[in-house]
This record gives C-alpha cells, sequence and structure tokens, in this order.
C-alpha cells in the first residue's frame, strides 16, 4: 500500500508533517483572533455597563464591588428596583439611531424585567443569578450576540448587549485567508521539500547506476566520491573499496586462467608439432623414436603442470580443518632430503643438514613438500662443487626450516613477486631447470595454510635462504 | 624462401623448423627474443614466425623494434591468445596471428600465403608459357607433366616465380635461399640454375649479365 519509492515516502512524510504543522498553526491564530475580538467586545459592554450600574444601590452604597463610580460622583438618580431612568450622558448610545446597535434590560430582585431599552431584541432571558457573591459581573455569547451584566448583591441584574454578527463575519474572513495562506504555503512547502529530497537522493541513483554499470562488466568505474564524509559518501567508499576487491579477484582469477592455459598450450603445441612432423612422410626409425621421445616428455610436462594447478587450486585444508597432527620438522627435513641426496652426490654438490627438533602441528605430507621443494630449487641453481645447508631448529615462539644455497643467488627486483603463481625469475622455460613457476606459489600457499610464513633473502652471485616458519607446538 | 623461427621451447623450435625445411625453406632458428631480433634485422627473410613469450625480449617488444627498419612478413604463433593479445599483436605490426598448438598444414599454408601478398602476388599458382609453377603444392609442371626438380631448384624457381618479371640479384637469392648454416659457395647458385635450365629448356630463366636472373 505504501510506495516503494524512497523519494515519494519523503515527500509523503513531508507533506503530513507539513500539513498539519499549518493546520494547527491556522487554528491557533484563528482561536487567538476571535479571542481577542471577544475580549475587544467585552471591554467595550463593560464601557457601557459602568455608567448605567452607577445607579444601582449597594450595601456599601451606590456601585458593585470594583464597579463603583468614580469618588465625588453624583449620587444615583434612581432608586432600580422602583424604577430605572437612565443617566442623561448614557442615553446616547443605546437611542436607536445611534448606530452603535447597543442595547440594556434591567431585572428586579424577582426576576420580573423592570426596564428594556428600545433596541433590545425579544426573548432575552435574566442571566443566571451567580450561587456566591461573586463573579458580580459577567459574559455570555447568544446566537449573534455579546451580552455583558453584572448583578447588585441585593439582586438586582443590568445586562448589556449588542450584535457581533460584523465580528463573526470578519473572523469568517480571516479564517478564509488564513486557509489561502496555509494553502500556499503547503504547495511551495511541498515542491521545495521534493526538489530537496530529490538533491538528497541523486547521489543514491547514481550509486545504484554505477552499480548497474559495474555488474554489466565495467569492473574498472567507480562512484565518485565528494569527499564531504557525508553518510552517502562513506557508503560510496565502501562499495568502491567492494568493487575494487571484486576487481582484483576476477583479475587476477582471469590471469590465473589465462596463465594456466598457456602453459598447458605449450606442451600441446610441441606434442603436435613433433607428431605431424613425424607422419608427414616415411622416416627412418631414429626420427619416429626422437618424435615420440619428445612427445613423452611433453606428456610428462603436462601431467606435471596439471598436478600443480590442481594442487593450487584445491583450497589448502587451514590448520582448523585439516591434518592437526603433532609433527617435527626436523623428522619431516630428515624424509626429504633423503630421495635427494644422490642426485646432489650426482651434481658433486654438498647437501648437508643440521636437524634440531622442531615441534609443530600440520600435515607432513605437505609439509614435506615444501621442502623437497625447495631443495630441489637449490639444487638446480647451485653450481658443481657448491653447497646447501638444511637447518631446522627453534627460535622464539616458531619452528623453522631454511634451506642455505650458494647458487647463483636472485636478484633484488624479482624477489617480491617469487612467490606468485607462474613468475619465473628467467622467463625462458629452462626445461632442465625447472616447471611453469608454480613450485614456489604452491609452497606458499601450503605455508599459510599452516599459519605460517616462507621468506626468502639472496645476494646474487653468493646464495639464497628460504625460511619456512611455523608456530611452535 | 627463408624464414626465420623464433621460439623459446627447444622441442617445437626443432620440429618446426624441419617441417619448413621439407617444404624447401632456409630456415634459421632463434631461442630468445634478442637472438631473434638480431637475425631479423641482419637477412632479409621472406618470413617471420614468432613466439610471444621469449625470454630476454617478448615477441610483442621484438615486433615493435623490428618495424622500425623493416616490414618483413611477421607471423605470429603463440599460445597467448585471447582477443586482445591477437588485437595487441596484429596492431603492433604483425601481419598474421595464430594459437598455439596450431595445426601444421594450415601454418604452412599461411606463411606461403604471407610470402605470396608480400610479393605482390594473389594466386598460388603463376604459368610461364607451357611451364606452370604451383606455389602451393611446389610442383612444376611442363606441358601438364611434373618435372622432377630438387628442393633447391624448386625454391629457386619459386622465388623467381614470386618476382617474376623483376631482376633477382645473386645477392638475393644466396640470402633468399641458403640459410645461416650453408656456405655460400659462389658457383652453388649456377650449378642450379644450370641444372634447371637441362630441365625446362634454356630460356626458362634469363641470366641479365651484371645484374642477376628473372624470369617472365
Amino acid at each position: 500500500m505504501f510506495p516503494a519509492s524512497l523519494h515519494l515516502r519523503l515527500q509523503l512524510w513531508h507533506g503530513f508533517l507539513l500539513a498539519a504543522v499549518l493546520t494547527g498553526l491556522s487554528f491557533a491564530a484563528w482561536h487567538y483572533q476571535s479571542a481577542n475580538e471577544l475580549r475587544r467586545v467585552d471591554r467595550e459592554l463593560q464601557q457601557h455597563l459602568r455608567p448605567l450600574s452607577a445607579g444601582l444601590p449597594g450595601p456599601r452604597g451606590p456601585g458593585g464591588p470594583g464597579n463603583g463610580p468614580p469618588p465625588g460622583a453624583p449620587p444615583p438618580p434612581v432608586r432600580l428596583d422602583r424604577e430605572f431612568r437612565l443617566p442623561a450622558a448614557s442615553a446616547t448610545p443605546f437611542a436607536p439611531d445611534s448606530g452603535t446597535g447597543l442595547y440594556y434590560v434591567i431585572w428586579r430582585r424577582d426576576g420580573s424585567e423592570n426596564a428594556r431599552s428600545a433596541t433590545a431584541p425579544a426573548g432575552i432571558a435574566r442571566p443566571p443569578a451567580p450561587a456566591g457573591k461573586s463573579p458580580l459581573l459577567g459574559e455570555r455569547s447568544r446566537d449573534t450576540f455579546r451580552e455583558a451584566y453584572i448583578f447588585t448583591p441585593p439582586g438586582e441584574c443590568l445586562l448589556v448587549g449588542r450584535s457581533i454578527q460584523g465580528e463573526h463575519q470578519a473572523l469568517a474572513e480571516y479564517a478564509r485567508w488564513l486557509a489561502a495562506i496555509a494553502a500556499a504555503v503547503l504547495v511551495l512547502g511541498l515542491g521545495i521539500g521534493w526538489w530537496i529530497t530529490s538533491r538528497a537522493l541523486r547521489p543514491i541513483a547514481h550509486i545504484s547506476s554505477t552499480a548497474r554499470r559495474i555488474t554489466r562488466g565495467a569492473w574498472g568505474d567507480r562512484i565518485p566520491v565528494s569527499g564531504e564524509k557525508s553518510e552517502l559518501d562513506r557508503l560510496s567508499s565502501v562499495l568502491n573499496e567492494t568493487f575494487a576487491q571484486l576487481e582484483d579477484s576476477l583479475l587476477s582469477q582471469t590471469r590465473f586462467t589465462a596463465d594456466a592455459a598457456h602453459e598447458l598450450r605449450t606442451p600441446v603445441a610441441v606434442i603436435l608439432a613433433q607428431a605431424q612432423h613425424a607422419l608427414a612422410r616415411e622416416r627412418d626409425p631414429a626420427t619416429y623414436r626422437a618424435a615420440l621421445q619428445s612427445c613423452i616428455d611433453a606428456a610428462r610436462r603436462l601431467n606435471q603442470l596439471t598436478e600443480s594447478l590442481l594442487d593450487l587450486s584445491t583450497p589448502q585444508p587451514g590448520p582448523a580443518e585439516g591434518k592437526h597432527e603433532p609433527a617435527d620438522l626436523a623428522t619431516i627435513a630428515a624424509a626429504a632430503a633423503a630421495p635427494l641426496q644422490i642426485l646432489a652426490t650426482g651434481k658433486n654438490i654438498t647437501l648437508t643438514c643440521v636437524l634440531d627438533p622442531a615441534p609443530c602441528t600440520g600435515d607432513p605430507v605437505r609439509l614435506g613438500q615444501i621442502i623437497s621443494n625447495l631443495l630441489s630449487n637449490a639444487l638446480d641453481h647451485t653450481p658443481e662443487g657448491g653447497t646447501i645447508t638444511l637447518r631446522t631448529g627453534t627460535g622464539g615462539a616458531s619452528s623453522t626450516a631454511t634451506v642455505t644455497d650458494t647458487g647463483c643467488g636472485i636478484a633484488p627486483e624479482h624477489l617480491p613477486r617469487l612467490f606468485d603463481r607462474f613468475y619465473r625469475v628467467e622467463s625462458s622455460r629452462n626445461r632442465r631447470t625447472g616447471g611453469a613457476g608454480l613450485g614456489l606459489a604452491i609452497c606458499k600457499s601450503i605455508a599459510d595454510a599452516h599459519s605460517g610464513t616462507l621468506e626468502v633473502t639472496s645476494t646474487p652471485g653468493h646464495g639464497s635462504v628460504f625460511t619456512l616458519s611455523l608456530p611452535r607446538a | 624462401m627463408r624464414l626465420l623461427i623464433v621460439e623459446d621451447e627447444p622441442a617445437l623450435l626443432s620440429s618446426l623448423a624441419e617441417s619448413f625445411r621439407e617444404e624447401g625453406y632456409a630456415v634459421d632458428e632463434a631461442e630468445d627474443g634478442e637472438d631473434g631480433l638480431a637475425k631479423a634485422l641482419m637477412w632479409d627473410y621472406d618470413a617471420i614466425i614468432l613466439d610471444v613469450m621469449l625470454p630476454r625480449l617478448t615477441g610483442f617488444q621484438l615486433l615493435e623494434r623490428l618495424r622500425i627498419r623493416k616490414k618483413t612478413p611477421v607471423l605470429m604463433l603463440t599460445a597467448r591468445h585471447t582477443t586482445g593479445d591477437r588485437v595487441r599483436g596484429l596492431d603492433g605490426g604483425a601481419d598474421d596471428y595464430l594459437p598455439k598448438p596450431c595445426e601444421l598444414p594450415e601454418l604452412l599454408a599461411r606463411v606461403r600465403a604471407l610470402i605470396r601478398r608480400a610479393a605482390g602476388q594473389a594466386t598460388s599458382v603463376v604459368k610461364f608459357g607451357d611451364i606452370t609453377v604451383d606455389l602451393g603444392g611446389h610442383i612444376v609442371t611442363q606441358r601438364g607433366v611434373p618435372v622432377t626438380l630438387t628442393a633447391r631448384e624448386t625454391s629457386l624457381i619459386e622465388y623467381l616465380a614470386h618476382h617474376r618479371s623483376r631482376i633477382v640479384t645473386r645477392e638475393q637469392l644466396y640470402e633468399h635461399l641458403f640459410d645461416e648454416n650453408e656456405s655460400s659457395l659462389s658457383n652453388l647458385l649456377d650449378v642450379h640454375v644450370s641444372n634447371i635450365r637441362k630441365k625446362l629448356g634454356h630460356d626458362f630463366i634469363i641470366t641479365r649479365r651484371g645484374l642477376g636472373y628473372s624470369i617472365a
């Protein structure tokens, strides 16, 4: 039932509120005006009442309490309970041709009418006598008449009144005028309100249109931030951060897929080219053998690549849900180094192991993968006659394994990206020494999954040190 | 026809080079970008087959530097074949772009087309009197009968056919028919020319004394 648009809803609330305030104000203004008007009439009536009442007898002499004649006033001309005659000065306003419309009526103590002016309308009832002594003075409205009256202490009543039709008409006019003003203000207020909400909501429309554009593929788009630090600005910043992260992960995913495809295509290209070349014409057995050997090598490489990619894409189980068994890096390192010892001897490289206990928790197979990977890398990059040292031990709150080689080292510009997927220091894919640049990325992801770190320091020409640190168990 | 193949995967490089040699091309090989650029600048190849992911100098960089000096037709052969990569390669001066892995017959056909276009010829069959040279099939026929020729003789005829009605210098022939590993003995060319004349008649190849050879 309620409109869905925030803009309309705000406008509706605004309209309701404005209308309520305007109505309240108009009523107050009208009420004030009408009360004022009545008070004025009452004062006027009382002014006419006063000279009349000067002739009334009271317990303490002529006049009512508080309405006594000024000192030195002439004695009352008549006795009210018998006969009433107007004082000469007061006669004029009650004359039919005076134009004031004033009239008076006087009642005796017993309630019978004593006297009335010729202007008095028929059917005026005596006001009810006050219960106590006061108020002796009173006012009342009767149809379109306003009347003021006074009771003498003995009980006579004197009433002065006049028609207030004119005042009623003026008040009605005033009410119409108020209504017109209120309507005008309401329309103006609604217009201004619409404009203000439009302005305030414009950034939201902007945000949603930008977000829509981004959803449709304009990943680089961002919501402009005005820098006012308003709520909408903060919202925009938060959304922008979200978009940036989404774009990042999307781009890195795309890059990873493209790189993976590239790496996979190369061995396929070799297989295809070798096979097609071999089959193009009759060849001697040696050529066929060589071609088939190339195909086998390429297929092995393909297989190894697939395994690596699988390793990388399978989420590494974190320490919470993965294998969580007590392990010792020393035992793991010894197991990893053993098969490589023969390779090292073959290359005339000294592989030294200094294995102190280094307790940790994790998956021994995965951790062993890191160490054998680091050792094979070291073997690949260390010249004949060099040395490789594998150390394990504890330091502070961590258990560490370090692989130190006396190889060619790594130039500083390569270090920041060394653990990136598909990053190769020498961009040539040297088939004899290297794979696709996934080994260290895999090691890093295993270390991360164990809440550990994998770091490298290197001096070109002198060698590198790879350090695996895990939380000490 | 002389080709340069720049490719860092040795197994792929050797099999591609062999395949093209069997088609009668003189083939030079380069395993990295710098070597490739040096060779491409030194010789006037009829076409270059260029990989993108190369050590030292990428295929795109090589192409950019080559295009400052030379218009050699370039076919990019790479596993990197998103639309963006292809557009970048073609806009960067490549004449064709073939995704890796590719079919060998297609690669051979594309290289032939590239060379043909660069020489300004639209068709792959050219006639000279009663002699027909099929540049695609590497077949020369005389009055409908195939003539037995060696691979080198076929290449010589094809090169002259590509540049028919123009004089081809001896230096040009040496540069386009022999690769960098062959000794360019000066009389080797004369031997081939005289053998061709024996098989196809003396007037098929015209000697422009002091200038070179031509066929028309």
